[in-house]
């Protein structure tokens, strides 16, 4: 749905005008259907990535294609964007920008942007002018006005920095119904737990380049570090230090290679195995480990 | 056109809801409703002093609606990234700005359409008539558009502060093109002479929006003015508007 081919893209920077490559080459595809997640720190590119595939800022060199061809205003209808830190117009309300922005489209009526509205919980504050509105206000009016005219892919630019924790559980569960329609989204994040929760894939980008893509679950599964296993009725495992006891029970966390001699000597002692659980690196410790690997 | 209509109706909304719109609108009926009294301390004909006075007030107030209203409602959108959400939109950088160049001109219209009938019914009340306020009225919102469109391309490219200082600055030099022309033939050295002419010559001359002697006199104008009046416009709008473009389609937003 969204191919990235080899995107440079620099800036004029400083009183010499200096130019500074922020992108360096960056290549990625996002599939249909997917909900992928654009991950880095500040300043890793993000922004510009998503600019770029957005048509604001042109690319030095490379392509990018959506939809596969290359952007142009048919495209964009079927594309519903969500900006960082959205600013509108002041002095008009909610609800006259959803009507503005949806003659944009075609067929889209004021039972579509109250459907919307409810959809993002505004409706009681549709009418308000939006200088009146507070920081998580105007995000979600910047997610109704992305979902307005009900696109095919949706790409948010850091959607969760500005809502409190209620606010990202609701715009969680937009993009896990979202996703249940069948939508392809890919929105950026520094925020690393709520990627982990709703992201098919990840896309890590570092100083203007991609270190590493994957489908979340097998990157988690694949990244297993260690076992913990639980032990009952017997004084433990020879060589074997438990983590913790509790009662008749023995916690052991055990690498790979040490698992087959744990469980062996516990049968040998007379003990039970209740559980044996493969623990994962979490998505930040695999991210900071390709961070330090650059 | 689709695009260009729904920024300009955006801007319009945006502009005439703005508080400072508002605030000169105001200070404009107060300044014209002070000509009344203006006209009862000066010698001559006081609707004269009127009309010479709320014509005055009608420029000021649309250049004041330009460079305080206008200008700064596009820079905010840069600044605030709005026009970042807007160009995701089926809009092209052209269309938006053209949009935003209508929306900010529709402001200007309907405060010089508002205050040109107030000046003509304060000339009314004295019992003479002055359709020519209209006319001035119409070449004033012919200067106004292009003040925008050089108002836009100055805030593409610079700060709102000092989009409005070289906005106010070409202002009064355009103001001024034919008394540097006259100033030229005054000067001793023939190399001056041809340069400070020269650059009379390429500077536009907002003396082709100006008949307020003629309107406040009652002096006959040549239609042929007219025709070289909207033909300056339209040429002045167009270059004007393709450069704002230009500058706005380098910008990195």
């Amino acid at each position: 749905m969204i191919e990235v081919k080899e995107v440079r893209k620099s800036f004029r920077e400083g009183f010499l005008l200096e130019r500074k490559e922020v992108l360096h080459g960056i290549s990625f595809n996002v599939k249909s259907g997917a909900v992928v997640g654009l991950l880095g720190p500040n300043g890793a590119g993000k922004t510009t990535t998503i600019k770029i595939i957005m048509g604001i800022s042109p690319p030095d060199e490379g392509e990018v294609l959506v939809f596969g061809k290359k952007l142009s205003k048919e495209t964009k209808k079927a594309i519903g964007f969500l900006p960082e830190a959205p600013y509108f117009y002041d002095y008009l309300t909610g609800r006259e920008i959803l009507r503005s922005f949806s003659d944009f489209y075609q067929n889209l009526n004021e039972e579509k942007i109250n459907e919307v509205l409810k959809l993002v919980g505004l409706k009681e504050e549709a009418d308000r002018m939006l200088r009146s509105y507070s920081k998580g206000m105007l995000q979600r009016i910047g997610l109704a006005q992305a979902l307005l005219h009900d696109p095919e892919l949706l790409i948010f630019d850091e959607p969760m920095s500005g809502l409190d924790p209620i606010g990202r559980k609701e715009f969680r569960d937009v993009i896990t119904s979202l996703k249940e329609k069948g939508k392809t989204i890919l929105f950026s994040s520094h925020i690393l737990q709520d990627v982990e929760m709703i992201c098919d894939e990840v896309i890590m980008i570092y100083r203007g380049k991609v270190i590493k893509i994957g489908v979340l679950n097998e990157m988690l599964k694949n990244e297993v570090t260690y076992y913990e296993v639980t032990v009952e009725g017997t004084g433990g495992a020879d060589n074997f230090s438990p983590l913790k006891k509790s009662g008749g029970r023995f916690l052991y966390r055990v690498k790979e290679g040490e698992l087959d001699g744990l469980i062996r000597s516990v049968m040998e002692n007379g003990g039970r195995i209740r559980s044996v659980i493969p623990r994962s690196l979490t998505l930040e410790e695999i991210f900071i480990r390709e961070v330090k690997k650059v | 056109m689709k695009g260009i209509k729904i920024i300009a109706s955006v801007t319009f909304r945006e502009g005439i809801r703005d508080r400072i719109y508002l605030i000169f609108f105001f200070f404009a009926i107060i300044l014209l409703l002070f000509s009344l009294f203006l006209s009862m301390l000066v010698i001559g004909d006081p609707t004269k002093v009127i009309a010479d006075f709320g014509m005055g007030v009608m420029s000021l107030l649309g250049i004041l609606i330009v460079i305080f209203v206008g200008g700064p409602s596009f820079s905010k959108e840069l600044q605030k990234r709005t026009v970042i959400s807007v160009l995701s939109k089926p809009i092209s950088r052209e269309e938006f700005l053209v949009g935003k160049l209508f929306g900010i001109w529709s402001n200007v219209f309907v405060n010089l359409l508002a205050m040109a009938v107030l000046l003509f019914l304060l000339i009314l009340a004295k019992g003479v008539m002055i359709w020519g306020i209209f006319v001035q009225a119409f070449l004033l919102f012919l200067e106004m558009g292009i003040l925008t469109a050089v108002d836009l391309m100055f805030s593409s490219f610079t700060t709102s502060f000092l989009a409005m200082l070289f906005t106010l600055s070409f202002y009064v030099v355009v103001h001024l093109t034919t008394t540097i022309e006259k100033a030229s033939q005054s000067l001793s050295s023939p190399i001056s002479k041809a340069v400070v002419r020269y650059i009379a010559y390429l500077l536009p001359n907002f003396d082709y929006f100006n008949l307020k002697n003629q309107v406040v006199y009652g002096l006959n104008v040549p239609p042929l003015f007219y025709c070289k009046s909207f033909v300056y416009f339209l040429a002045l709008i167009i270059f004007f508007t393709i450069l704002a473009v230009w500058v706005f389609k380098k910008k990195e937003i």
